[in-house]
This record gives structure tokens, sequence and C-alpha cells, in this order.
């Protein structure tokens, strides 16, 4: 292991987080100085000082092998999480050590549950702080770091083959160096586009941004208690509602649309299941609200439904109504989508409709093959053919995510959390969704559970935003060191 | 090129190393000092009412800032190890066993401090060296065969 490059790219992805911390004390500084200064501009000193100093004597020659870039990513993001709670703690308030980490975690994670019980008792830097994580987090800091590697490094092919799953390239043809600037752009035209919609639908300059930074990142954080609904205004609800659809799909696609001006790149199979899947769910939502006499009227329960099902599925949580009250049937729908999530290549987290579609197909196959046992059929995406050995690690993924799944609902059960809340807690946290149900609902919040169930769920948001495998191999390689 | 000018080259080369140790612990004692200062800022911006946060929010930057300090000097540690113990020690082992045992001096590490320029002397002046007595050897067996 190469501790020299390894330390001097964690160096970069802290350097990322010390700028926005920076930006943080601007804002501060901008509403006259509030409580979070001198906590943000202290936090700045300490990120900065650390992400800086390897730079001092390694250089930037330094060779790296795949089980380096693993280290990297993972590191990157531990390091992220460690100092990003340095802002809370030393604001204090609600802000405990287990809280700190937890509103960290599920800020860089893009999860979007928090602790805060008040989140309007925060000074305006905080909230921006709270919001830049989600910003930071929903490209990827590994992504955040490869924009500052030089295109022509090594290095950053390695990293970006890494960070970036096989799945997220499928679909549209380009280099892989390419596809870091191609996802850059679209995420950042989402964030510029969603600051002027909501600047032009009233929303204040803090809250606008705050809010762009959280809807293309699919995280969730609001600036309010009451998230969307605080603004009771159908516009931004509206704004809301698409931009989270927007974010969920495939980057490479709408780039793709946007720059040779057509919509055939959005005639992908995998898109149309998606849209497909999104409608059929809030047709579901909005005659189980309807039934349930929860809503009144059935345009009202089709809204909520779809809003509910595409914040969920988009990994976002924003909420334009309260849903610890709503039916089973309401939160098993959820739940689904909860584990589906959004198409690859966007910032949602979950399995990804992509390998539930490649599922879907393989079940067909299997079905066809046990009817006609001598009938040559394939796994197809629309014109594309994938071999077994294709197909066979999005099963095993979806396998893995199962049983890591399984293994949190345990834990937190002996815990001591609640059957309901381990399931629906776990399902959230492990597809970075952020909101539950019942009290850890779209308007709850996570403040009652203990420290260990808190630490739990962080860990499911940490493998579910970075995919699993590459802590694993950081494990293994652990484990492998230590048997030599 | 003018002596002045060589000198200066000479002083530039000579600053890597200690510009990067200097730098290193300036960086240490900056965050350290920068931190206390700005929460005693934090502290006297509260006037006289003084309440149990205004403490907290004095106290833990300067506990998280020490327990930085302590990583931000661990990684000088290390980095000294890496970058300029560990070379000494190859270099000390190479000429010994080059004077001991007669072995080829080869010692090669990255960089282009102090170091990298004491290992290029010591190899030039080692194959020197080796050339002569080899050359002396060769002197030898050439008057023996004379004599003979």
């Amino acid at each position: 292991m190469n501790v020299k490059a390894v330390s001097r790219n964690v160096g970069y992805a802290l350097l990322v987080s010390s700028l926005f911390m920076l930006l943080s004390v601007g804002v501060s500084l901008l509403n006259g100085g509030d409580s979070a200064l001198y906590g943000l501009l202290i936090s700045f000193l300490l990120t900065f000082s650390v992400g800086i100093f390897p730079f001092i004597f390694v250089r930037g020659t330094e060779p790296i092998t795949l089980k380096d870039g693993y280290l990297i990513i993972v590191l990157s993001w531990l390091l992220s999480f460690v100092f990003g709670m340095l802002p809370y703690i030393m604001w204090g308030g609600p802000f405990t050590l287990a809280n700190a980490w937890f509103e960290s975690v599920s800020g860089f994670t893009t999860t979007g549950a928090t602790v805060l019980q008040d989140i309007e008792a925060l000074p305006p830097s905080l909230l921006f702080w709270r919001a830049a994580t989600h910003f930071i987090g929903g490209l990827g800091i590994v992504v955040f770091m490869l924009l500052i590697i030089p295109g022509a490094s090594p290095i950053r092919l390695r990293l970006t083959n890494m960070e970036l799953s096989s799945l997220s390239k499928s679909g549209y043809a380009t280099r892989s160096n390419r596809t870091v600037y191609v996802f850059t752009y679209v995420y950042l035209a989402i964030c510029v586009l969603a600051f002027i919609a909501y600047s032009l639908a009233g929303m204040d300059s803090l809250d606008a941004i705050c809010h762009a930074f959280s809807v293309c990142a699919t995280g969730g954080f609001s600036t309010r208690n009451l998230s969307i609904a605080a603004y009771g205004s159908p516009l931004i609800e509206g704004i809301t509602f698409f931009f989270m659809l927007l974010a969920s799909l495939h980057f490479g696609l709408l780039f793709l649309a946007v720059v040779n001006r057509s919509l055939k790149p959005l005639k992908n199979p995998v898109l149309r299941f998606y849209v497909i899947t999104l409608a059929v769910f809030s047709v579901l939502m909005a005659m189980s609200l309807r039934f349930s006499g929860q809503v009144e009227g059935f345009g009202k329960a089709l809204w909520y439904g779809a809003f509910q099902t595409v914040s969920v599925a988009s990994t976002t949580g924003f909420a334009v109504a309260d849903n610890a009250s709503w039916p089973l049937s309401t939160m098993v729908l959820m739940m689904f989508m909860a584990v589906m999530c959004g198409c690859a290549g966007s910032t949602t987290g979950g399995v990804k409709a992509d390998r539930v579609y490649v599922l879907i197909k393989s079940i067909g196959r299997q079905i066809v093959k046990i009817l006609h046992p001598s009938s040559v059929d394939e796994v197809r995406i629309g014109k594309r053919v994938l071999r077994d050995e294709e197909v066979a690690p999005h099963i095993l993924y979806i396998a893995l995510y199962c049983l890591l799944l399984a293994i949190s609902v345990c834990i937190s059960l002996v815990l001591g959390l609640d059957p309901t809340s381990s399931f629906a807690a776990s399902v959230s946290s492990l597809g970075n969704v952020g909101p539950a149900m019942g009290d850890l609902g779209n308007l709850g919040n996570f403040d009652s559970l203990a420290k260990g169930v808190k630490f739990l769920f962080t860990m499911d948001m940490f493998l579910g935003r970075i995919e699993i495998y590459p802590v694993l191999a950081v494990v293994a390689m652990v484990v492998e060191h230590r048997r030599k | 090129m003018s002596l002045n000018g060589k000198s200066k080259l000479k002083n530039k080369g000579r600053l890597k190393m200690r510009g990067k140790l200097i730098l290193s612990i300036s960086v240490i004692a900056l965050v350290l000092v920068l931190t206390v200062v700005l929460a005693i800022m934090e502290f006297s911006r509260s006037g006289i009412a003084l309440s149990s946060t205004v403490y907290y929010r004095t106290v833990t930057p300067v506990i998280i800032a020490f327990g930085v300090g302590m990583l931000l000097l661990a990684l000088l540690l290390f980095f000294i190890l890496t970058y300029y113990i560990r070379p000494i020690r190859r270099i000390l082992d190479a000429l010994e066993s080059y004077n001991t045992y007669g072995k080829k001096y080869s010692v090669t590490f990255e960089g282009d401090d102090e170091l990298t320029k004491l290992n290029t002397g010591i190899s030039d002046l080692a194959e020197e060296n080796r050339q002569l007595r080899s050359r002396i050897a060769a002197l030898k067996s050439k008057q023996k065969s004379d004599e003979c």
C-alpha cells in the first residue's frame, strides 16, 4: 500500500470540504456573523490544514494500485464525515457527538435523515453547511476530487472507474475520463436551474440555494421543520417534484438528450421501466390514500401519492404531507420504492432501477427455460444482449444488498428498536432515502434513537452510498494484511 | 553562470528540505494558535452574558484543535520517517555493504532535495573509487607480470 499517494489523494477530498466550509463562513458574514461563524472558521482551518499537509511532502507522481484506489475512496468518505461534523460539534446545542456524526454522515451520503427537532433554530450558515454536505456527497467526494486531479493522470482514470459503477456508464457511449465531466455538467445544470426556479417561485436566496443543493443531490435536508410543505405553495412543490424526478434519471442520457436536442436517448428501456413503475406506484398510493379516507378528493390523493413516490424513489425524502398516519399499504409501496430507487448514473441510492430491470428480465428468462428447456433465450436491455457473466454481478449485488438489510434489521432489533421502525429505517438508511415510518417519517426525526442504532444506520448509509463493494474490499485487505 | 548565481541555486536547493520541515511545523503551530485566538474571540463576543453554551463553544474548538494537532504531528513524523530517515538508513546500509564486502553502491529514491543530491554524490564517489581500485589492481598485476 502506498500511504503517501493515499494521503495526498485523501487530502484533495478534505480540501473540497474545506472550500465549502469557507463558503459557509461567507454566508455567516453575510448574515452579520451568526452564532456558527467561529465554529465554521475553525473547522475550515482544521480541515484545510489536514488536507493540505500531505502536499508539502508527497509529489503528485506517486503511482496508485487498485487496492490504493479502494482505500482512497473509503478514507475520503470517512474523513469527510469526521471533518464534516466539526461545525456541528463546535456549535453545540442538539449536536452531541453521536448526533453530529449522524447529521454529517446523513448529509454527505445524501440520505437526508436528521436528528434535529427544530431545524429553523439553526443559524443560516449552519443550514448552508448542511445543504453543502449534500452537494458535495451528491456528486461523490471522489468525483469532486477527480475534477482537481489533472485529466491525463492514470490515477484519475483508475479512480473514475472505481467510483462510478459500471452501470452508471452503460446506456451511453463516452470515454471514461469524460464521464466525470458529463456527470458534473448535468449535476451543476440541475442545481443552477433548481436555484433559479426556486428563486422565481418566491423562496429567499438561502432557502433557494439550500433546496437546490438538496434536490440536485437527491438529499432531502430542508431549511424548514415542515420541509417543502412549510411553503404551502403548489408552484414550489411542482418545482421540487420536477427536479427530484430529473435528478433520479441517468445523467449521461440527460446529457445526450440535451446535446443532441433529441428525445431518443430518453427512450432507453430502463428509463421507461422506471417511469412506468413510478406512475403505477403513484396511482396505487393515491388509491390507498383515498380509500383509507386520509385525503379528500382523488386529485389531491394523486398529487400526494405521486410526490411521495418520486420523493422516495429519487431518495430525496422531501414532504408535502406528514406520512406518519398514512395506511400501512402506502408504507409497503414506499418501502419497495426505497429499495429500488432511481436509475444508475444518477445521484440516487438503493439497488437502482437498472438492476431490478435486469433481475426481472432474468427471472423471465428462467421461466421460459423451465417451460422450454431447449430454447435459447437471452437477457436483453434494448438492443444490447447481456451475457451471463454480465448479469451475475447485478443479481449478486441485489442478494448482497438484501443480506445487509437483513443484518441491519437484526442488529437494530437487538439494540431495542421496534420491528416496524427497524425494517423501515434500515431500508431507508441503506437506500439513502431519509424518512422511514411513524416517528421516523418524513416530518419526524431520528433523535430519539439510541447511540448504537444511530451508528448502525450511519454505516448503512455509508455502505449504500458507495455501493458496498469498496468497503468490503478494504475490509478484505485488512484481513489479508493481518493474516500475513 | 556567476558564482553568486551558483550559490543562489545551492541555497534554493538547501531550502527544499528545511523549507518543508519549517512549513509543516508552521502549519501545526498556526492551526493551534489561530484556534485558540478564534475561541477567545468567540468567548469575548458574548460579553458578560456567560452561559454554558459560551464555555462549550470556547473549550470544544481548543480540544478538537489539539486533537487535530496531534494528528498532524503524527503525519509529520510519518513523512520525516519516510522521506528522510528511511533514505538515510538505506544510504548507510549500502555504504556499509560497500566498505565491508565491496558490494556495488546502488541506492535509488525519488526526490529533488538535498538527500537525493547527497545520494548522487556518494554514488559518483563510490563509482570513482571502484574504478580507481580496479585500475590499481590492474597496474599491480601488470607490475607483477613485468617483474616475472
